[in-house]
């Protein structure tokens, strides 16, 4: 009986198996073979074992670069933190029938590509754009903002796209708390104050946490939006890892940088858990 | 310790979206007293529970609190605490921090935090679990620790809303007696809420039988049982035989009445009733003695169905094609489906009421 069970349960799971260990457990483990290797001027590779493309990521030129896309992305997390938890706050107050259709409408951007969403912003940023036009005309000022080819094009371009990532979790984690413990804390005499300090604080820090790791992890990879927002003009860490396989042709170090990324990650998660943080809280994971 | 009134309703009446969930409630409910507010769902109890607590605010009347107008007075500054249906505790704050809640929110002098908190633990018997967080406590635990949480404010009374519903049933009758036990060596004011009549007779010292946002009947449980003022009470607090039954004739407050195809019954009342006029008679199934010998002057009927039960076993047993009666037994190993038995009541306890 057991062992017809087990049986059983293995010819489901295989199918799962297959696709997770095609899709992203080979290619993983390849990329951390690349990593190992070397590369020859030609974007070859040797494969002859070596820890130099690790080495060479504490060059004080990628150090700069890691330090300045950190700074981007926690200013892209922090911006998407302000925004994400007052919109949670009202959405609370909302009826269950507001609650869902904002939690769907949310996700309507995730129907259109990314990449082509970002060239929508061009229209509204550029020297001649809607924004622009409309701030003149109105005579609120009379030389067009700089808005992107520049830091905050980027800033504007990963806050855009990567909000969705931090309101989901964030809305999920203020509107799960019971109305009645909120009540009880009422009734204990606890001011609104006190009632978001000891009560809503910290139980959706964890919402927080998941909402920043998802964001501040593509928000120092994701490259695309540097080259259109920023102009290619900054470089993060994705448009160097990017620039490593497409450009430099050095796959062995590119492969380095992204396992060192994963591995940053992955301290991270351990900082969370460490912190009393629960992996089912941060659901994708 | 009747005399002191230490919450009252004054023409308290409350809608939501134009429909009337209060209708103009008033009600005095002493110092120390156990007061069960009892009903069906949807009946307003709990609302009117928060009203208590202030919650929920009222659409017209006045709600007073040891004597001061607290209709507009918010919940945080009320000297009354609430036990909450799924007990609401804090899942990120340990059993302790939990309990001191409301006294660190009023920023009460640490040593004095320690003793009360010492105090109340020791009183619904939690020594030890301290440090425990709510997910890893039982829910008995679990309802003790919302207790402490609530009279650790010393508050003038103490409002439970269904709070032992969702405890099991040997868990439910342990904590009764604890919750009573509790009452009385603290000598507050306790005012229950539940839809289960035999928490609430066990319990309460008075009970507000509360239907469609009225109160139908207020009193003692065994006032309430033995003498229910409306139908819905007689059906609503344990069970009843309801029949129609015809006035025969009344002197003083001796009633005659005839019931189950005039059959003839005298019973006590103190209402006056008119000749031929049709009344609902209540009769509880311990007051239908029921005999398998032959005897003179009973009705006749059949046993369609056993429900067996421990210590109260009940019969249904069938007079005609429209009336049955239900009688409860503790000889039931004398009877069967299909026998055939004789009828009497314990007329003194057969209440008639006004249709």
């Amino acid at each position: 009986m057991k062992k017809e069970q087990s049986m059983f349960k293995f010819i489901f799971t295989f199918p799962v198996l297959v696709y997770t260990f095609i899709l992203i457990l080979l290619p993983l483990l390849y990329i951390l073979f690349l990593s190992f290797c070397k590369s020859d001027s030609y974007g070859g590779i040797i494969y002859t074992f070596t820890l130099s493309n690790y080495l060479n990521i504490f060059d004080i030129t990628y150090i700069k670069m890691f330090i300045k896309s950190s700074l981007i992305a926690i200013l892209a997390t922090f911006i998407c933190i302000l925004i994400s938890y007052p919109f949670a706050l009202v959405l609370r107050t909302k009826s269950k029938h507001i609650q869902n259709l904002c939690t769907k409408l949310i996700m309507v951007p995730f129907l259109t590509n990314s990449l082509i969403r970002t060239y929508g912003w061009i229209i509204l940023l550029r020297k001649n754009g809607i924004i622009n036009t409309a701030l003149i005309n109105s005579g609120i000022i009379y030389t067009p903002l700089s808005l992107m080819y520049n830091r905050i094009g980027i800033i504007i371009g990963m806050v855009y796209t990567l909000l969705p990532f931090m309101l989901l979790p964030v809305c999920s984690s203020v509107l799960e708390i019971d109305n009645n413990i909120i009540e009880a804390a009422k009734d204990l005499g606890a001011s609104k104050i006190q009632v978001f300090k000891n009560i809503i604080l910290p139980q959706t820090l964890s919402g927080v946490f998941n909402g920043s790791l998802m964001v501040f992890m593509p928000a120092i990879g994701y490259f695309f939006i540097t080259d259109i927002l920023g102009g290619g003009k900054i470089m993060i860490i994705g448009n160097l890892i990017k620039n490593q396989f497409l450009t430099a042709r050095n796959w062995p170090f590119g492969s380095a940088i992204a396992i060192f990324l994963i591995i940053i990650t992955i301290i991270l998660i351990k900082i969370y858990k460490r912190l009393g943080g629960k992996m089912d809280d941060l659901g994708g994971f | 310790m009747k005399d002191n009134v230490i919450v009252r309703f004054d023409n308290v009446s409350k809608s939501f979206n134009n429909t009337n969930v209060i209708k103009d409630i008033s009600l005095d409910i002493y110092e120390g007293e156990f007061i069960t507010f009892l009903g069906p769902s949807g009946c307003g109890k709990t609302t009117l529970l928060r009203m208590v607590s202030g919650l929920e605010k009222v659409s017209s009347g006045k709600v007073f609190i040891d004597n001061k107008d607290v209709t507009n007075v918010d919940p945080t500054k009320r000297e009354v605490n609430t036990i909450f249906q799924n007990f609401a505790l804090f899942p990120k704050m340990t059993v302790k921090d939990n309990i001191t809640f409301g006294l660190r929110m009023k920023k009460e002098n640490p040593k004095e935090i320690e003793k009360r908190c010492k105090e109340v633990i020791k009183l619904v018997k939690l020594e030890g679990f301290e440090n425990r967080y709510p997910s890893e406590l039982s829910g008995g635990q679990q309802q003790r620790v919302a207790i402490a949480r609530g009279v650790i404010m010393n508050p003038k009374v103490l409002l439970l809303d269904e709070s032992l519903c969702s405890l099991d049933l040997k868990l439910k009758k342990s904590m009764q007696v604890e919750l009573k036990r509790i009452q009385k060596k603290l000598g507050i004011t306790f005012i229950y809420v539940t839809h289960a009549q035999d928490e609430a007779l066990s319990m309460s010292d008075r009970i507000a039988i509360i239907n469609n946002g009225v109160i139908e009947q207020l009193g003692t449980p065994s006032d309430i049982y033995i003498s229910p003022k409306t139908v819905f009470v007689a059906d609503f607090i344990g069970e009843a035989n309801i029949v129609d039954g015809k006035v025969i004739s009344q002197k003083d407050d001796n009633l005659t009445l005839s019931i189950l195809n005039n059959y003839k019954i005298n019973i006590k009342t103190s209402e006056v009733f008119k000749k031929d006029e049709i009344v609902k008679v209540i009769i509880r199934p311990e007051d239908v003695k029921i005999s398998p010998n032959t005897l003179t002057n009973a009705i006749n009927g059949k046993i369609t169905d056993f429900i067996y039960g421990g210590e109260n076993t009940k019969l249904i047993i069938k007079i005609d094609d429209n009336n049955s009666l239900k009688s409860s037994v503790t000889d039931e190993e004398r009877y069967s489906v299909g026998k055939n038995v004789y009828i009497k009541f314990e007329e003194k306890y057969i209440v008639a009421l006004r249709k």
